[in-house]
């Protein structure tokens, strides 16, 4: 079973190209999805289950590196390809509870609530 | 390379916060400075801090509230504090009245008067928050002059003072007869009246000697401060050296490496929302946040007499 801190990891490379918009980026953003998920299923023992849908998306990566310097227009096709990458990927890893997307952030407020009152030793 | 994600930053920021408000008598006390511009949330960052400070009791191993001491100022929110009850120290010769925000008067206030900052530390409440309010009229303590004198080689010291000075007697005392057990914090706004960059004359030796006498073992002596300004650059740079801790607010400046500061990326502040902050200590630094307080509610405090 993937750690918390893994899980946190995952969530945090994948924050790290939301906002990417280069072809070479968004391409490595899919190799990020089709390293980690297989390996975290693995772990999981469910990697047979998805086995199907990840051939599918490597085949669909390996179009995308083929056409992604394409531009009589094949590097849109490819950008397409990545994006049903990332949609399918993000569907097993939060289906499978393999990824933290976002942490809350701690209040001052929270801490220290309950406290003993010294005057009255 | 990967960029230290957001999730570290969380949970440095929650850490080093803890650090600063929870003492334990083998860390010792916290020195802070805090920047925040006018109105991104200074006041209530501090009204939170005073109500959450805490010490470790060896004896019964728990979290007690800390003792805070608060420097009033003519219009200030110290009765925001939530968990801590407070009471206000004020001069023998002065008469202050304190009125709310509609300017009516404020009438179950403790309050204790005192001459000299001996007078403060006999009545300070433990738990509680004690605000002073420096005196109108301030001679300085004739032991402390000598003792300023001849540390910093000077040979005339003016007769009245300015009543700021009064703060310097105050944490000198406290820091000499306190408890040796006891945990107190200051909460100093407007820090740089104090600590001003560039002082002049007396002030400049004052500064000097506080620097080198008290600021030097707070920590050992389980004093915390923690000093807010709008810009470090308004900050004496002897007193910066002695920060253990730095707190930006939004769009605050970060001050350049020399000045001890880990964040290389000079507005990182400038992308804060308001009621984050972020905070380094050691070469680490985090972010966190706290509530939103409605500090147009102050209390003023109107010097009415002067005998």
């Amino acid at each position: 079973m993937a750690s918390q801190p893994v899980k946190e990891m995952f969530g945090q490379l994948i924050a790290n190209y939301s906002l990417v918009s280069g072809n070479y980026e968004l391409l490595r953003e899919a190799e990020i999805y089709l390293s980690m998920i297989p390996a975290m299923l693995e772990e999981k023992g469910k990697l047979q289950e998805y086995s199907t849908i990840l051939s599918d998306l490597e085949k669909r990566y390996d179009s995308a590196v083929k056409t992604i310097d394409d531009f009589q227009g094949g590097w849109k096709v490819s950008r397409m390809q990545i994006r049903h990458i990332r949609k399918e990927a993000l569907k097993i890893a939060l289906k499978e509870n393999l990824v933290v997307l976002r942490q809350d952030m701690v209040s001052l407020n929270q801490m220290n609530r309950t406290l003993d009152d010294p005057e009255e030793d | 390379m990967l960029r230290r994600g957001n999730s570290e930053l969380i949970k440095q920021g929650a850490r080093i916060t803890k650090e600063l408000i929870t003492h334990f008598p083998k860390s010792g006390g916290e020195v802070a400075g805090l920047w925040a511009e006018q109105g991104s949330g200074k006041t209530a960052f501090l009204v939170t801090v005073a109500g959450r400070t805490a010490y470790f009791n060896e004896k019964n191993r728990r979290l007690m509230k800390e003792t805070v001491i608060w420097r009033g100022r003519p219009k200030d929110n110290w009765h925001l504090v939530e968990g801590k009850k407070f009471c206000v120290h004020i001069h023998f010769l002065d008469e202050i009245e304190f009125l709310d925000k509609n300017g009516t008067p404020i009438t179950d206030l403790q309050i204790f008067k005192y001459d000299t900052a001996e007078d403060i530390i006999k009545n300070l409440k433990r738990g509680w928050v004690n605000v002073y309010y420096e005196p109108q009229n301030y001679l300085m303590d004739e032991e402390l002059v000598e003792e300023i004198r001849k540390k910093q080689f000077i040979d005339t010291f003016p007769e009245v003072a300015d009543p700021i000075f009064f703060t310097y007697e105050l944490v000198y005392y406290i820091e000499r007869y306190k408890r040796h057990d006891e945990f107190i914090t200051f909460i100093i706004d407007e820090a740089d009246e104090l600590f001003e960059a560039n002082p002049e004359g007396i002030k400049h030796h004052l500064q000097s000697w506080f620097r080198k006498t008290c600021l030097r073992d707070l920590r050992k002596s389980k004093l915390s401060f923690i000093l807010a300004s709008h810009d470090y650059r308004e900050i004496d740079y002897r007193i910066m050296f002695k920060l253990m801790n730095k707190i930006y607010f939004p769009s605050a400046a970060i001050p350049p490496a020399r000045y001890k500061s880990a964040i290389r990326k000079k507005d990182f502040a400038m992308r804060l929302k308001m009621g984050q902050y972020l905070i380094e200590k050691k070469g680490n630094f985090g972010i966190a946040e706290y509530d939103e307080i409605n500090t147009d509610n102050s209390v003023r405090a109107v010097w009415i007499k002067q005998k």
